[in-house]
């Protein structure tokens, strides 16, 4: 784990939080925090309440109980744009860019968010690294599924968010680059940012965290560094349990 | 579609419409110019909400109808100069913009359609309906002209075509260095596009879309007051909903999302209304009404899609409406 510090407060810390729609606890008492310079994977059969721990972080959606703190400072009643500037990035799980813009003009639009002005060199590197330099001017709705969520990721990590939230950054996207975004979020990692990875990918999240915290039916069910997650039987029981119910069967790739 | 003839088929013929007064100086001419130019820039401030950012208002005239009616008073009741009438009513106007803002902040699609609807209405109740201040049903006539001085009427027009000339071109230019050279500009399109994600990346969208509503309804304001001071009557029905759906239809035709297309499509529209009235007013209506449908139908982006067609953008969304199409049917 990262040098990070039991004197400073984490990067991330999410405490008692707690969100119902309607009759459904969708995220029930979560707590967990995330170091700066640290890894954290988030997983846990689908529909148990991650890509809501997202909106509930960022103020998408409000909490009906818990706290989130950024830094040691409550976030929970900034807007959305404050969040950002605050330096929490994300992506989301249906991916989210400017369709009609082209790629250029996305990442000009996530370095404006954050008022960034020296922008252009780091874009231009990071549409290499991405095997995307020759889409520079094309339209988001002309780039395939794993294009777009590969611009997603991009236009976080321009802007370089001091804590960023991935949620299913390989879903769509070629295998061939897999390895280019594990060796962007370790790098990531090196330069002392917090990542919150959420993905289905077991292999992926157990090599690229430093913990890994499990969710079922919105709670929260085990949090530790892969090795004891791997191992530990109620885990296994509840992302195998829920691969093997048919009706949940799509959701596990 | 090459550039050529793109600035053959928009831009020779409005620029063309717009200085023919300074070689034909006919009264008829200057006034149809005159006109042209007060709905060009009236078009371009309902696309810099409605058509850049993506706010659309169904109610643009209530502003234009603000701004002429502050006018009027100014200089009739106030006996102000003009020159106080319209920065007054684009000040004012707003104003009014910021407020409308606010309660359409929250809103989308249909709910802010009824939001701006519903404005436009309640202007026209308030000016038909407070008659110490508008005059009523009757309006407001012969409060002074930009000059403030009477004279030879082609003189006049000649006066009021360079000063309408001078200010539409002007607030154009402005329209398009804020959109084209200020971080405005991308995050109204920002915001067109996706608010969500705009507010996630750090975009203030509740400033930006309050600056949008503002600016907006100044310029609209603003045009209304040229307006007042040319045609020297103001009265309730010029703030009408048609109104309002005339200079969508116009900013349709020029292209929306552009600014200098709604502007240089009031223009070249506004001029085939007004040639077009030897056929008969409502015959002439009719042909208008009909251009529009064609442009809707086949050039659904406006004269100024012309230009994405030619970037392959256009092509490539077509050749996928009809793959889909295709594999649909
Ligand atoms: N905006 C919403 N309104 C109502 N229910 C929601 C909403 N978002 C998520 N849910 C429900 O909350 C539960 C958790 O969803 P989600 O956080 O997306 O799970 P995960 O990301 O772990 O797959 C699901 O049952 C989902 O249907
Ligand atoms: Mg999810």
């Amino acid at each position: 784990m990262a040098a990070a510090s039991s004197s400073s407060p984490p990067r991330l810390a999410v405490r008692g939080l707690t969100k119902r729609f309607g009759g459904l606890l969708a995220v029930n008492g979560c707590s967990f925090e995330v170091e700066a310079g640290s890894v954290v994977g988030l997983i846990g059969p689908n529909g148990s309440g991650k890509s809501t721990v997202f909106n509930l972080i960022t103020n998408l959606l409000h909490a009906d109980g818990g706290e989130v703190l950024h830094d040691g400072v409550p976030i929970g009643g900034l807007s959305l744009h404050k969040v950002a500037r605050r330096g929490i990035g994300r992506t989301f799980q249906e991916v989210k860019i400017f369709r009609e813009l082209d790629v250029w003009e996305n990442l000009g639009l996530a370095a404006l968010g954050r008022g960034l002005t020296d922008w252009q060199d780091r874009a231009t590197s990071l549409m290499a690294d991405f095997k995307f330099s020759h889409l520079k001017h094309e339209t988001g709705e002309n780039l395939s599924i794993g294009q777009q969520r590969l611009l997603e990721v991009a236009m976080q990590l321009l802007v370089q968010p001091g804590l960023l939230l991935l949620d299913e950054p390989l879903a769509g996207v070629h295998p061939v680059v897999r390895d280019t975004i594990a060796d962007i979020i370790r790098d990531q990692r090196r330069q002392g940012r917090a990542i919150l990875l959420i993905e289905h990918d077991m292999r992926f999240v157990m090599d690229l965290s430093d913990r890994v915290v499990v969710m079922d039916h919105g709670e929260k069910i085990a949090d530790g560094p892969p090795s004891e997650i791997r191992a530990n039987e109620q885990v296994i029981e509840a992302l195998l349990g829920a691969s093997h119910r048919p009706s949940d069967q799509q959701g596990e790739h | 579609m090459t550039k050529t003839m793109r600035v053959a088929l928009i831009g020779v013929p409005a620029v063309a419409g717009l200085a023919l007064p300074l070689v034909w100086s006919h009264p008829f001419v200057l006034h149809i110019a005159i006109q042209a130019l007060i709905w060009a820039l009236f078009a371009a401030s309902w696309d810099l909400l409605s058509g850049y950012t993506g706010q659309i208002s169904f109610g643009h005239a209530g502003f234009f109808s603000i701004g002429a009616y502050t006018a009027a008073i100014l200089t009739k009741t106030l006996a102000l100069s003009s020159w106080i009438g319209m920065p007054a009513a684009f000040v004012l106007c707003g104003a009014v913009g910021l407020g409308v803002g606010f309660p359409a902040l929250r809103l989308r699609g249909h709910y802010l359609a009824l939001v701006t609807l519903g404005f436009g209405e309640i202007v026209l109740l308030v000016a038909t309906n407070w008659e110490s201040l508008t005059g009523g049903a009757f309006g407001m006539h012969d409060f002074g002209t930009f000059t403030g001085l009477s004279g030879d009427p082609l003189h006049q027009r000649q006066i009021s075509y360079a000063i309408v000339a001078g200010i539409t071109l002007t607030g154009l230019a402005v329209l398009l260095w804020i959109t084209r050279r200020t971080e405005a500009g991308p995050a109204f399109r920002a915001i067109r596009e996706d608010q969500v994600l705009a507010a996630a990346l750090g975009i203030n969208t509740t400033y930006y879309k309050l600056l949008a509503f503002t600016l907006s309804a100044a310029f609209a304001g603003l045009s209304g007051a040229l307006y007042a001071y040319y045609i020297q009557l103001v009265s309730p029905s010029i703030g009408a909903s048609s109104q309002s759906a005339l200079v969508i239809g116009m900013a349709v035709f020029g292209g929306i999302g552009t600014i200098w297309g709604p502007f240089l499509g009031a223009i070249l529209l506004f001029g085939i209304t007004e040639a077009l009235r030897f056929v008969g007013v409502v015959y002439n209506l009719i042909a208008v009404g009909a251009v529009m449908v064609v442009f809707v139908i086949f050039v659904p982006r406006g004269l100024a899609g012309l230009r994405l067609r030619r970037r392959g953008r256009v092509q490539r969304a077509d050749r996928r409406a009809a793959e889909s199409a295709a594999s649909s049917g």
